[in-house]
C-alpha cells in the first residue's frame, strides 16, 4: 500500500514537472472522423462574382486555388484539458491573399498571438465583434502586419470592413490538445492524459462533441460525429 | 410613352429564395418588348446551366442573395430631396434588393438584380440584368451587355444599404432637377417657375409656355438606381481602371429602350497609384429628350441635337480607421429654347471606425445652378441651389448586418427657402 502510494505521488510529481508541450508518460491519442456537409466543404468558395467591376482589387482566385493551399476545414480539441500554463506558442499567422483569409480557419491556444499579414495590393481593414475578442485593425497595405493576442478560449469571427466576402474563423482552444480537420473529416489528437474527456469539433456548420475514454497508451476512437 | 426602366410584375412581397420571375405587367409596347426580350434571353441562357448542373441533387450554380432594408424615420420624407424615380426613396420603410447570378459558360456570367420599395409606384422592378464576357486570358477585362451597372463616378459601387455608410444617396445621384425629358421650357420663366419643384416639375402648368407632353419625368443629374441598357468595356490594368461604353439613356435618364435617335457614350478612367488613393475622371454625353418632343421644336431641329453632358471627378482617400470619398460633377442640359442649363455638384463623405463594429459617418452635399435669361429681362438661376448634410453612426457586427442612426438636414433655396430635418434608423440585413 505504501509502495503504491509512493508510486502515485512519484507519477504526479513527474507529470507536473513536465513542460506543457512534452509527451506524457501515461497519455493516449484520440482519433475520429467528423461528417462534413456541403457547406463545410464549400468554405473556400466564399467569394461571389461581383456585379461591379472596374475598380482595382486583389485578384480573387478560384475556390480550387484556395483549397489547394488551405486544407483546413475544422478544428478538434479536448475541451476539458487544463488551460495552458507554460510558454505561449509562437505567434500564428493569418494572411490576406487574393482577397481571402489564408487559412480560412485557424486554431490557436489561448494566450497566443496572431499576426494578420496583408499580402494583397489593396488595403484591408480586419475587425471582429466576437465576444472572446473584439478588435479593429484599421487599414494597412501590402507587406504590413498587425497583431492581436487572443486570451480567452472561444471562436472569433474575423471580417474585412472593406471586402464583405472575406471571412475567417479563429478557434481559440484552451490547450495544445487539438488537431486540424482536413477535407476527409479525420482528426487525431495526441498526448491526451488518460481518463474520460470531452472532444469538441468546430466546423462552419456548427459545433459537435463526444465523450471519450482515453487509455494510458494507445488510441481512443471517436464514433463518426454527425451533424 | 417613355419607359425608363422595365417593370417586373411580382404580385406580392417577394420571398427571396423562391421568387417567381413572372414576365408580365411590363408597360409600354416598345419598352415591354425589349424588356421581355432581354429577360427571356437571360432566362434562356440560364436554363441549360440549370438543367445540366441541377441534376442528382447537386447545388445549383445560380447564386441567389439579397438585402432587406428596414427604416423608421421621425418625419415622412415622401416629398423630400431623397425622392427617386417612381417615388422610391431610401428612407421608405422597407426595401428588398434581390440578386441572382450564374455562369453561362467559362468566362461568361449572367447577373440580374431586382428591387422592391414599399413606396414605389412600380412595386418590384428589374434593377439590372446583364451578361459579362470576361477575358479568357484571366485579365481583369470584361464586356458587359444588357441593363448594365452605372460606370460614372464612384458611388454606384457602394450605393446598396449594406455598403452605404449612411442611408441617403448624394444629391447628384438622386435629386430631381427641374429639367424634364418630355417637356422643354420655351422661356426662361418656364423653368424658373419650377425651381425646387423637382419631381413635380411641369412646364405645361397654367401661365407657362413650355411645350411637350406628359408621361416622362424630371431628371436628376446622375441616376444609378436603375441601370441603363447598353454595352461597356470595363476593367483594370493596375494602376489604371477604365470603362467605356454606349447606352440608350443618359447619365440622368437611364432607358430600357431608346426614346430618341441618339446614343449616350460614357467613359471612366481611374488611377490607383497606391492603396490609399483612388482618383478618377468620367464623363457621358447623349441626347436626353424624348423623340416625341420633336413635334414642338423649330424646323430643322430635333432632339438628338440636345445633349446631356456630364463630367465627374471622383476621389477616395484611406488612412488608418478612416476613409474619405468625394465627387465633383459638372453637368449641362442643352435646352432647345433657353440655352444651356449648367449645374455643379459636389460632396465630401467621411467614415471613421471608432470601435470594433462601430463607426461614425458624415456627408456634406451641395448643388448649384447657372443662370438662365428671362424673356422679361434679367437672369435667374434655372433651379434652386440646394445643400444637404447627413451625419450618423453605424453598428456593423459583421458584413451581413448593419444598423444606422442618421440625422439629415437639407435646404432648398427657393423663396421662401425650404428646410427639412429628420432623423432615421435603418437595419440592413444581407441574406
Amino acid at each position: 500500500m505504501r509502495t503504491g502510494l509512493r508510486g502515485v505521488l512519484f507519477l504526479a510529481v513527474l507529470t507536473a514537472a513536465l513542460p506543457p508541450g512534452a509527451p506524457r508518460a501515461f497519455a493516449g491519442s484520440v482519433q475520429g472522423t467528423v461528417s462534413l456537409g456541403s457547406g463545410d466543404l464549400a468554405i473556400h468558395d466564399s467569394s461571389k462574382p461581383n456585379p461591379y467591376v472596374g475598380q482595382i482589387s486583389a485578384a480573387s482566385r478560384t475556390a480550387a486555388d484556395a483549397a489547394a493551399i488551405d486544407t483546413t476545414y475544422g478544428v478538434a480539441w479536448i475541451s476539458d484539458a487544463p488551460v495552458e500554463t507554460g510558454p505561449v506558442p509562437a505567434p500564428a499567422r493569418m494572411d490576406q491573399l487574393w482577397q481571402k483569409f489564408v487559412p480560412r480557419i485557424l486554431a490557436i491556444v489561448a494566450g497566443q498571438t496572431v499576426e494578420f499579414h496583408n499580402s494583397d495590393n489593396v488595403y484591408h481593414n480586419i475587425f471582429s465583434y466576437s465576444p472572446p475578442k473584439k478588435f479593429d485593425l484599421g487599414r494597412y497595405p501590402k507587406g504590413k502586419s498587425r497583431s492581436v493576442t487572443f486570451a480567452k478560449p472561444g471562436t472569433v469571427q474575423v471580417y474585412c470592413d472593406i471586402h464583405s466576402d472575406m471571412r475567417a474563423d479563429i478557434v481559440v482552444v484552451p490547450s495544445r490538445r487539438y488537431s486540424m480537420v482536413g477535407p476527409s473529416g479525420r482528426f487525431r489528437i495526441d498526448d491526451v492524459a488518460a481518463g474520460q474527456h470531452t472532444v469538441k469539433v468546430w466546423l462552419p456548420s456548427g459545433e459537435r462533441s463526444a465523450t471519450v475514454e482515453v487509455p494510458p497508451q494507445g488510441v481512443a476512437l471517436v464514433p463518426t460525429l454527425m451533424p | 410613352m417613355t419607359e425608363m426602366c422595365a417593370e417586373m410584375g411580382v404580385p406580392a412581397f417577394p420571398v427571396p429564395w423562391r421568387v417567381p420571375v413572372r414576365l408580365v405587367g411590363i408597360e409600354s409596347s416598345r419598352g415591354g418588348a425589349m424588356a421581355r426580350a432581354a429577360l427571356m434571353a437571360l432566362a434562356l441562357a440560364l436554363l441549360p446551366v440549370l438543367a445540366s448542373r441541377g441534376e442528382c441533387g447537386e447545388v445549383g450554380p445560380v447564386n441567389v442573395s439579397g438585402n432587406l432594408d428596414l427604416v423608421g424615420e421621425s418625419r415622412n420624407d415622401q416629398d423630400g430631396v431623397n425622392t427617386q424615380n417612381y417615388g422610391e426613396n431610401p428612407f421608405h420603410t422597407a426595401r428588398v434588393r434581390l440578386f441572382a447570378d450564374a455562369p453561362i459558360q467559362e468566362h461568361i456570367h449572367a447577373f440580374t438584380e431586382f428591387i422592391y420599395d414599399d413606396g414605389s409606384s412600380k412595386g418590384a422592378r428589374l434593377f439590372g440584368g446583364f451578361v459579362r464576357f470576361s477575358d479568357p486570358k484571366g485579365r481583369d477585362i470584361h464586356i458587359e451587355a444588357g441593363k448594365i451597372p452605372f460606370h460614372l463616378g464612384s458611388f454606384a459601387n457602394r450605393s446598396s444599404a449594406p455598403k452605404n455608410n449612411l442611408i441617403g444617396a448624394p444629391l447628384v445621384y438622386e435629386y430631381h432637377t427641374d429639367v424634364r425629358e418630355d417637356q422643354v421650357p420655351v422661356r426662361g420663366e418656364d423653368i424658373v417657375a419650377n425651381r425646387g419643384r423637382g419631381y413635380s416639375t411641369s412646364y405645361l402648368s397654367p401661365g407657362l409656355t413650355g411645350v411637350g407632353y406628359t408621361g416622362g419625368r424630371a431628371l436628376p443629374i446622375l441616376y444609378e438606381n436603375c441601370w441603363d441598357f447598353g454595352a461597356v468595356l470595363v476593367g483594370t490594368m493596375a494602376p489604371v481602371e477604365f470603362a467605356a461604353g454606349v447606352t440608350n439613356g443618359t447619365a440622368g435618364a437611364p432607358m430600357m429602350n431608346d426614346d430618341n435617335g441618339g446614343k449616350n457614350v460614357l467613359a471612366r478612367l481611374g488611377f490607383v497609384p497606391a492603396p490609399w488613393i483612388r482618383a478618377g475622371v468620367s464623363g457621358a454625353r447623349g441626347p436626353y429628350l424624348d423623340a416625341d418632343v420633336n413635334d414642338d421644336l423649330l424646323p430643322a431641329h430635333n432632339v438628338d441635337q440636345y445633349m446631356q453632358k456630364a463630367a465627374v471627378l471622383d476621389l477616395e482617400l484611406s488612412h488608418s480607421h478612416g476613409v474619405l470619398y468625394s465627387e465633383y460633377v459638372y453637368n449641362r442640359f442643352e435646352s432647345p429654347f433657353v440655352g444651356n442649363l449648367d449645374s455643379r455638384a459636389w460632396y465630401v463623405e467621411g467614415k471613421w471606425n471608432v470601435l470594433p463594429g462601430w463607426y461614425v459617418a458624415a456627408r456634406f452635399d451641395r448643388m448649384v445652378f447657372s443662370d438662365v435669361a428671362l424673356a422679361g429681362g434679367g437672369v435667374a438661376g434655372w433651379d434652386a441651389n440646394i445643400w444637404k448634410r447627413e451625419i450618423g453612426i453605424g453598428f456593423k457586427p459583421s458584413p451581413r448586418m448593419v444598423a444606422k442612426l442618421v440625422h439629415q438636414q437639407s435646404l432648398v433655396s427657393t423663396t421662401p427657402a425650404v428646410t427639412r430635418a429628420f432623423a432615421a434608423a435603418q437595419l440592413s440585413v444581407v441574406f
